[in-house]
């Protein structure tokens, strides 16, 4: 028996029913104990003080940490001006456009796992759309704050949205910039709504198991008043289907939209056709890195094993590795296309990337081919699928890569364009790797804030799965609910 | 209250709990068969085939999220052109004043909101919701029922409505338990 | 004989005959055609090209979609596995490719402005590319043509073996390797149509090129597959393998593939409008001059929309006669994009002649002949049942 099948036998024979999911999902929230249980390994644990041992407590104090690094940098950026940065003519655009869109693309792949997955009714999803949906949320919010911090002014954002006002303007409709803000919004609200609408029962739950007054207030409030009803479960169903068919041509949509961010430019390297669906690629790719990175650590301290399976990581990493190919598919059209156009431009960019010796930023270039092509590449072999320790390196590796790509991208185009007289150089200052480190910080607050206060795991789509193959069990039909995820 | 209305409280229903759904799904179908119309389910997982022995067909939500579409759209291609053609008509890049190629993804972007709004939204308000206490909640059974429970209510204004009667045949039935609920005092 | 024989037998008669009809009708078109003249010099040569795309486009797409089913597994392939190995297999391949010949050897002036010698003196972009084309061109077309078949060979051989032995190792050993031949095949094939179509442009390039027309002919591939379904249905050897939920797969893969169709045509459009630039715009510039337009415009709506619309909605994805209406329109409509993307490039005027319909049919007929009579080389449904039975009772 493989490891595979191993962990779906023990998910149909284990010990389970209806009420230990509750209590293993839900006590994450309502108990505190449960984080005081999960240890930390190794040295770390020794160090700290007993009361402080749990990983949630280093990991939320870790991003809390950042997040205050974050509060002061933008506190510098605001008080100052954007001069902080490193941005200046010829590099207009620096380390705020490169996270916006790292962040951006991590953010895609929770809404892959929920929408995709549940019009493919794939049932296994279910124990991972959650977390990956909360990452959305988070990464979104990351992404935000460049853009609106880059205008400078943060305190008149509002004057991106179209509205009446006395100055009688009205937004560039023809500006990519715009199409942005109408995509992100868009994405953000719609990614919300989707997250919200599927803990709607989990929260009828956690009002009901709740044993003292403010849970029981705040889940019930939350809950809406959920009784699962029957009628109401049907329109339930019909909503969540239809909100996933709205969210996965909008995950395509607003990563192409970004990627017009560059392509409507004719700056070298930008203005290429396949950048849509190569951006979207890349966003997957890096998103479903950071969805194996969160969950090898969460599923061991919390001990989530048999909801998060194997089955799960090799089918993450298969699709890491889909979307990687794409990538580097792109990387070759990119390269190829440089060359076949016959433009000095677009050959002095090929030039600009690729020669180690005489240009100042190819290192960037060969380290994205080492993070983004090479490195993913061992995810052909399914004994590294099968490995968590090789899993999390090489997600970090994509990480890494894919924030490679924008620098890529963004400062080598931008740095030596048409004009030699005003060619430049980029360097990031202080504030700028301050606010990168302050949102990832951030960004990791907040998903272990969302673990500790809001069911992390689908109970009630686990509920059902599990029933389902219960059910299979006891009529002798072979179960094909995780058998579908080749 | 002083709102005259009668505001005592009325009975409910009789509230029957199964212990999964298979048993739920046969009870339903068998209440349904002798005459019971005004019934609902109440279960921590969505269970096929449910609403087809409540006789309950509802495909209103659908057309909701197409209209919200479809405003969506429209809303952002009117906003699009007349911004851009009459309120502030101005050469940029050279590009037409209604420049249609550009102006599809903010109509793109606007559709699907409006059709998410309409789906989520519509969803709450079909289902009378925000309502955080409801008359249901009176009985014992429904602290499981987003749990491990699978509940059946026969409504009191069902018009074959016999307390004793429904009780009889819930047990029947194998309810686990079986109560009959009032409404709550000042609701 | 057995009863699934006696059906292949009838489904591979039918293919002949619309193969055979079509076959000699296109011919006698084209001769018609290629007499009467017009005002082409090169009517020929253009129909010519025109009628192989559109018939290579099916035989690539259904091989392509046969590595895509191997490498992922789906049960969505199993039943049709064989329709895409007779449509695209190893002598379908050969054929096709055969048939490009007189173009790489013969007619390389009419088509390719790097073969032109006085453009190439006066273009510092021909010059520059220059080594890429001439001798290095035929040399690449051998290695499309060798690889593809070598591919192709291996699969059709592991499925064979598979039906021969009912060995589950031969399957695993078609997943193993799909992926790589997958990644092998989107390779080649964007350089293959670089070569022979974009390259019919001095200047003008897109990056996106090359997976456009793939997914083009992903589409065709299912479109075909939903027809043979729709039709076949009610008769052995599919009667209780054309259920719904396949009939709603392959529907869904046609319905994905006509919005990444129209995802990557708009993208395409949208960058190239925006950018505005000379060498960019002249393809878009082809193809909207002299009523082109209209065809264009069109597009939009029959080859999007109407696919579209129909396929989202789940009645038309459970009957099968429905689907095949679907498959034919998606047929016909790839038809008139086909017609859009090819003959513009070397026609300002719009307009068809008889060579062009009449080199249609003849191809049309060629790979309606090779899938008849590949189809009737293994039995329809494949026998190897423990994979097929789980996939009909997935159900």
């Amino acid at each position: 028996m493989s490891l595979i099948d191993m962990n779906k036998h023990e998910m149909i024979t284990g010990e389970w029913d209806n009420r230990s999911i509750d209590g293993r999902i839900g006590d994450i929230v309502l108990d505190p104990n449960r984080h005081l249980e999960a240890k930390l390994p190794g040295l770390l644990g020794k160090l700290l003080p007993q009361n402080m041992r749990s990983p949630w407590f280093v990991m939320a104090g870790i991003g809390f940490v950042f997040v205050n690094i974050l509060l002061l940098c933008v506190t510098i950026l605001v008080l100052t001006g954007i001069g902080v940065w490193g941005n200046n003519q010829p590099v207009g655009w620096g380390f705020d456009i490169i996270n916006f869109v790292w962040w951006i693309g991590i953010g895609h792949a929770g809404t892959l796992i929920s929408a995709i997955l549940l019009l493919l009714r794939n049932q296994w999803r279910n124990s991972i759309n959650r977390f990956a949906e909360a990452m959305t949320i988070f990464a979104v919010m990351c992404a935000g704050m460049y853009p609106l911090l880059h205008t400078g002014r943060p305190w008149v954002a509002y004057w991106l949205f179209p509205y009446p006002n006395v100055m009688a303007l009205w937004p560039q409709f023809r500006s990519p910039l715009i199409w942005d803000v109408f995509a992100v919004s868009t994405y953000f609200t719609v990614s919300l709504l989707f997250w919200y609408v599927g803990m709607i029962p989990d929260f009828a739950t956690l009002r009901d198991r709740a044993t003292s007054a403010i849970p029981r207030h705040v889940f019930g409030m939350l809950a809406l008043g959920w009784t699962g009803s029957a009628k109401a479960w049907h329109r339930y169903m019909h909503a969540s289907i239809m909100l996933a068919g709205l969210s996965a041509p909008l995950v395509l949509s607003v990563h192409s939209i970004v990627s017009f961010d560059f392509a409507m430019a004719i700056v070298p390297g930008w203005n290429t056709t396949i950048f849509p669906p190569y951006f979207v690629a890349g966003a997957v790719f890096a998103g479903f890195a950071m969805v194996i990175m969160f969950s090898i650590p969460i599923r061991k301290w919390y001990r989530l094993e048999d909801f998060i399976t194997m089955k799960h990581f090799d089918w993450m990493a298969k699709v890491m590795l889909a979307t990687g190919l794409i990538v580097a598919y792109g990387y070759m059209m990119e390269t190829f296309y440089g060359w076949y156009s016959g433009q000095s431009a677009e050959m002095a960019l090929l030039y600009n990337r690729g020669n180690l010796a005489n240009t100042p930023y190819s290192w960037a270039f060969y380290s994205l081919i080492l993070f983004n092509v090479v490195i993913p590449n061992f995810l052909w072999i399914p004994k590294v699928r099968q490995n968590l320790t090789a899993l999390f390196w090489i997600s970090l590796s994509v990480n890494i890569g894919m924030w490679f790509e924008r620098y890529v991208i963004i400062p080598i185009s931008l740095s030596r364009d048409y004009l030699p007289s005003s060619f430049g150089y980029y360097t990031p200052t202080i504030v700028d790797f301050g606010m990168f480190f302050g949102t990832i910080g951030f960004f990791v607050f907040m998903m272990f804030l969302f673990i500790r206060f809001l069911p992390m795991i689908n109970m009630f789509e686990i509920k059902e799965l599990w029933h389902h193959m219960s059910h299979h069990k006891e009529h002798g039909h072979d179960v094909v609910a995780t058998g579908e995820a080749h | 209250m002083s709102s005259g209305r009668d505001t005592s409280p009325k009975p409910f229903g009789v509230v029957a709990s199964f212990a999964n759904p298979e048993l739920l799904l046969e009870a339903t179908r068998r209440a349904s068969e002798a005459g019971y119309r005004r019934m609902d389910a109440y279960t921590p997982i969505p269970v096929e085939g449910l609403t087809d022995y409540l006789k309950f067909k509802d495909s209103r939500l659908g057309w909701i999220t197409f209209l919200g579409g479809i405003t969506g759209g429209s809303i952002g291609l009117w906003l699009e052109w007349w911004t851009s053609t009459s309120a502030y008509a101005h050469n940029s890049g050279g590009k037409p004043l209604m420049s249609w190629p550009m102006f599809f993804p903010v109509m793109y972007e606007a559709t699907i909101l409006f059709a998410a709004f309409g789906a989520t939204f519509g969803m709450i308000a079909l289902c009378g919701l925000p309502r955080p206490h409801q008359p249901v909640f009176n009985a014992e059974a429904m602290a499981r029922a987003s749990q491990d429970r699978f509940i059946l209510c026969i409504e009191a204004d069902d018009p074959n409505y016999d307390e004793k009667k429904i009780s009889e045949f819930m047990k029947d039935l194998g309810a686990e338990e079986v109560e009959s609920v009032m409404t709550t005092e000042g609701y | 004989m057995s009863e699934t024989t006696v059906q292949t037998t009838r489904i591979n008669k039918t293919c002949m005959t619309l193969g055979g009809v079509a076959l000699v009708a296109g011919i006698i078109l084209a001769l018609v055609g290629a007499m009467s003249g017009g005002g082409d010099p090169h009517a020929f040569q253009h129909g010519y090209f025109f009628g192989w795309t559109y018939w290579a486009c099916m035989a690539f797409g259904c091989f392509g979609v046969s590595l895509l089913h191997h490498a992922a597994r789906g049960h969505w392939g199993f039943p049709v596995v064989r329709i895409f190995e007779a449509g695209g297999g190893p002598i379908t391949l050969a054929v096709f490719f055969a048939a490009l010949i007189p173009v790489i050897f013969g007619w390389r002036e009419i088509f390719y402005p790097w073969a032109d010698a006085a453009r190439v003196a006066v273009d510092p972009v021909l010059q520059h590319r220059a080594p890429y084309f001439g001798g290095f061109f035929a040399i690449r077309y051998v290695i499309y043509a060798g690889v593809f078949i070598l591919l192709s060979l291996l699969n059709q051989n592991w499925l064979r073996q598979e039906e021969r032995t009912g060995d589950d190792r031969w399957w695993k050993k078609r997943q193993y390797w799909g992926g790589l031949f997958l990644v092998v095949y989107v390779i080649l094939t964007n350089f293959m149509w670089t070569d022979w179509m974009m390259s019919m442009y001095d200047h003008w390039y897109s990056t996106i090129y090359g997976v456009w027309i793939m997914v083009g002919s992903a589409l065709l591939a299912f479109a075909f597959t939903g027809i043979v379904l729709g039709t076949q249905y009610d008769k052995v050897p599919y009667k209780g393998v054309v259920v719904p939920w396949l009939t709603k797969d392959i529907g869904n893969w046609m319905l994905t593939f006509t919005m990444v169709w129209a995802y990557f045509s708009l993208s395409q459009y949208l960058i190239i409008w925006s950018g505005n630039l000379p060498e960019f715009t002249k393809y878009f510039i082809d193809r909207s001059l002299n009523g082109w337009i209209y065809v264009g415009w069109s597009l939009i709506v029959i080859h999007f929309f109407v696919p579209f619309i129909s396929l989202l909605s789940p009645t038309v994805k459970r009957q099968p006669w429905r689907l095949a209406l679907v498959g034919a329109w998606i047929l016909f409509v790839r038809l008139i994009d086909v017609w859009f993307v090819v003959t513009p490039t070397w026609k300002t005027s719009i307009g068809i002649n008889a060579v062009d319909i009449g080199m249609f049919l003849f191809f049309g007929g060629v790979w309606m002949l090779l899938f008849g009579w590949r189809l009737a080389q293994a039995p329809l449904i494949t026998t190897m049942t423990p994979r097929l039975k789980e996939a009909v009772d997935h159900a």
